[in-house]
């Protein structure tokens, strides 16, 4: 009798941990609890109901904002939209850039997909929009408000599935001050005016460039600020077309070759230990007046400027070309917000974006962002530097629309093809062995 | 009747271990072969089973047979130094002079740091001391040396467990053993070839084949100290898996991979055991 009783209690003892064990059932059992609980509340409350009509709805929204006006621009759209919709509760979600994708793929496959997500390009994310995750805003009223270059950013196959949060370029970004004590009167226009300012900042005991590439994000962008406007401007399509092989590196695609050439002669006005850098590093010291360019995005301006609000910054388009008229500024709005199509509440979540793209809403996020508007007909406060950018290459027509251009190359191709940049960078090896290296590891990639 | 009601006694007590362990390890184990099949690309709901494609391709990729080149050169050299540097330290700790005990403390310190902050540290040092001292260039940012600056820091951060290890065993070994040799007239060299090595044997079984498995299958280190740059220069094995089922959408493709790394280790992990624990000496 006893043994029998105390084989019980183990049995029922088991039972306890197995239900620990077994997370995924524990999980459920909750949802359905919580379900169950809430459907009970929604009886009990069912003479409120009648006074609402509405039902609770929670949304969840993850993002990978670190800057603070951005955060900040976040929890106050939330607030503002809870209170103009007292039945909708938003749960925000965030994360470190870094991890943010992992994060996001790993809540997708998961079933735990958050209503409002966003994604850097729609271009490098394809098979976002072949599982069909993507709800289609075609229809909604966003579409009217989207500025063009947003809305070419935001659409893929003549469907808009994104909501671009910034108008964003890469360009060259230089303190004034240190240009004027190394006597550069002029902001360089051409190539050979460029390598010039560099010399004679060199000369003047300045570092002209600094390189982060401890992040490699920094060298890709480094690289775009020449790549976008002289490979993709010349060849429509390039990205695809050295993916695809219709192209090839090797026949000198788009003066692939020149733009390696290009790089290796600026990285050599570079700090020490370019590939050992971070990028943080490299905006303290920038804005500390210690270098006098990055080669960047435009959140350049944001990330120097909160460290050293005066700082005396300009901006002007990586001058790729001997023709000053080439040289245009690269800007297109490709990160953008998205919404889940497996949501339990998609019109709900259209709502919500409709309501980010608000006037006044769009205006504020310009200002937070401390980038250009995406939405028509608002002017946002913006700063100094990015006025130039509007003064000297939006009002002047001198803008290339990268919006439109998939400058990311698909997964292992974009690591291929920047670790042989960075191998020409830090060996001896030619520009021609590069390429053609490159040739036959995307043919293999391809194949 | 009673026998079995006694062995089924005995069982339930392992029973709840033995679930948990089936739906935290066995379950997502052999979910992960399943997919190691498949050509899932890592969020859709839906795939195809493909036969043994991601295992033919694997023999045909060449970022494979690199990285596991680089992970056994990572392995080899970083179980070589810990175990030489850890035996090192624990034979000075464990002899009798004051402060041994806040001595043996600090050098554990580091092993109660996580690999990120590891990693933080050392990238710091690395960018200004390690500079500023020897006038090289920062190790992480070279491909020729990223290799060797990793296994440094992270030598310093695990050796810690090693040091414990070696001069607890230091301490069990009989000192009569020692007085018989000096009597015999032995010097300190000889004692320490034929006493103390081979009375450490058992400890060398367990630090050797557990660093080096280590070594090969660390990850965190890593991917919070350099990525896998410059120019995949760090890219192990580990790091090229994550990368095939989060960055490239190839979660099929890694899955396979990690089998196969995971049979490697296996063998590589009893082949050592077995290999040191016939050397032992049955004290």
């Amino acid at each position: 009798m006893k043994k029998i009783l105390s084989l019980l209690i183990v049995f029922i003892m088991m039972l306890n941990l197995a239900a620990c064990g077994n997370k995924e059932n524990v999980s459920e059992d909750k949802e359905d609890a919580s379900s169950q609980t809430s459907t009970e509340k929604q009886k009990d409350n069912s003479s409120n109901d009648k006074v609402k009509g509405e039902k609770e709805i929670t949304l969840t929204w993850l993002h990978h904002f670190e800057e603070e006006g951005m955060n900040n621009w976040v929890d106050e759209m939330v607030k503002k939209y809870e209170e103009q919709n007292p039945n909708v509760t938003i749960d925000i979600q965030s994360t470190g850039f870094d991890n943010y994708m992992t994060l996001l793929k790993t809540k997708i496959a998961g079933n735990d997909a958050p209503d409002i997500f966003d994604l850097p390009t729609l271009g490098a994310n394809l098979d976002f929009i072949e599982n069909n995750y993507l709800l289609d805003l075609s229809d909604s009223v966003i579409a009217e408000r989207l500025v063009d270059s947003a809305l070419d950013g935001g659409s893929y196959e003549g469907k808009l599935y994104l909501i671009p949060y910034e108008q964003s370029g890469f360009g060259v970004f230089y303190n004034k001050d240190l240009f004027a004590k190394a006597g550069i009167e002029e902001v360089p226009g051409t190539y050979s005016e460029f390598i010039e300012a560099l010399k004679k900042l060199e000369a003047a005991g300045i570092t002209p460039i600094g390189h982060a590439y401890g992040d490699l994000w920094t060298l890709i962008c480094d690289f775009f600020a020449d790549s976008l406007v002289s490979q993709a401007g010349s060849v429509e399509g390039w990205h695809d077309k050295i993916v695809s092989r219709e192209i090839r590196f090797s026949e000198n695609a788009g003066g692939i070759k020149e733009s390696f050439e290009r790089m290796k002669e600026r990285y050599a006005y570079g700090n020490s230990d370019p590939f050992a850098t971070d990028w943080n590093t490299i905006t303290n010291k920038f804005a500390n007046e210690e270098i006098a360019i990055i080669i960047n995005g435009t959140w350049t301006i944001d990330a120097c400027k909160t460290i050293n609000p005066d700082l005396n910054m300009g901006t002007f388009a990586f001058p790729y070309s001997e023709d000053p008229e080439k040289n245009k500024y690269p800007l297109g709005a490709t990160s953008g917000f998205v919404g889940f199509k497996g949501s339990n509440n998609p019109d709900e979540v259209i709502k919500f974006l409709e309501f980010l793209t608000e006037e006044e809403n769009a205006k504020s996020l310009a200002e937070s962002r401390k980038t250009l508007a995406i939405v028509k007909d608002i002017s946002p406060e913006v700063d100094e530097t990015l006025k130039e950018i509007v003064a000297n290459y939006i009002n002047q027509d001198k803008v290339f629309s990268i919006s439109n251009v998939n400058r990311d190359l698909p997964g292992q191709f974009q690591d291929k093809f920047y670790d042989y940049l960075s191998e020409y960078l830090l060996t001896d090896k030619s520009v021609e062995e590069i390429l053609e290296e490159l040739d036959n590891e995307f043919d293999r990639l391809a194949e | 009747m009673k026998k079995i009601k006694k062995e089924i006694t005995r069982l339930s007590f392992i029973m709840p271990a033995l679930i948990f362990f089936c739906f935290a390890v066995i379950v997502p184990f052999l979910y992960g072969i399943n997919i190691s099949f498949s050509n899932w690309d890592g969020i859709a709901k839906n795939f195809d089973y493909v036969g043994l494609n991601n295992y033919k391709m694997i023999f045909k990729d060449k970022n494979v047979w690199e990285s596991m080149g680089k992970t056994i050169y990572f392995g080899f050299i970083y179980c070589l130094f810990n175990n030489s540097l850890a035996l090192f330290i624990a034979i000075l700790v464990s002899r009798s002079f004051k402060g041994n005990k806040i001595s043996k403390l600090l050098f554990f310190i580091p092993t109660s740091l996580s690999a990120v902050l590891t990693a933080f540290i050392w990238k710091f040092i690395y960018s200004t001391y390690f500079v500023e001292i020897t006038g090289m260039s920062n190790p992480l940012g070279n491909p020729d040396t990223v290799l060797n600056g990793i296994i440094a820091l992270f030598t310093w951060n695990m050796v810690g467990i090693n040091i414990i290890i070696y001069s607890a065993t230091l301490v069990g070994i009989p000192k009569e053993y020692y007085e018989a040799a000096k009597v015999d007239g032995a010097t300190v060299l000889q004692q320490f070839k034929n006493i103390t090595l081979p009375m450490l044997m058992p400890a060398f079984t367990v630090c050797i084949t557990l660093t080096l498995t280590n070594g090969m299958k660390e990850f965190g280190i890593i991917l919070s100290s350099t990525g896998g740059g410059p120019i995949n220069a760090s890219e192990l094995i580990l790091i090229y898996i994550y990368n095939n089922i989060f960055s490239y959408y190839k979660a099929g493709y890694g899955q396979a991979i990690a089998f196969l790394f995971l049979i490697f280790l296996v063998i590589v992990g009893m082949g050592l055991s077995k290999l040191f624990r016939s050397m032992e000496v049955k004290a």
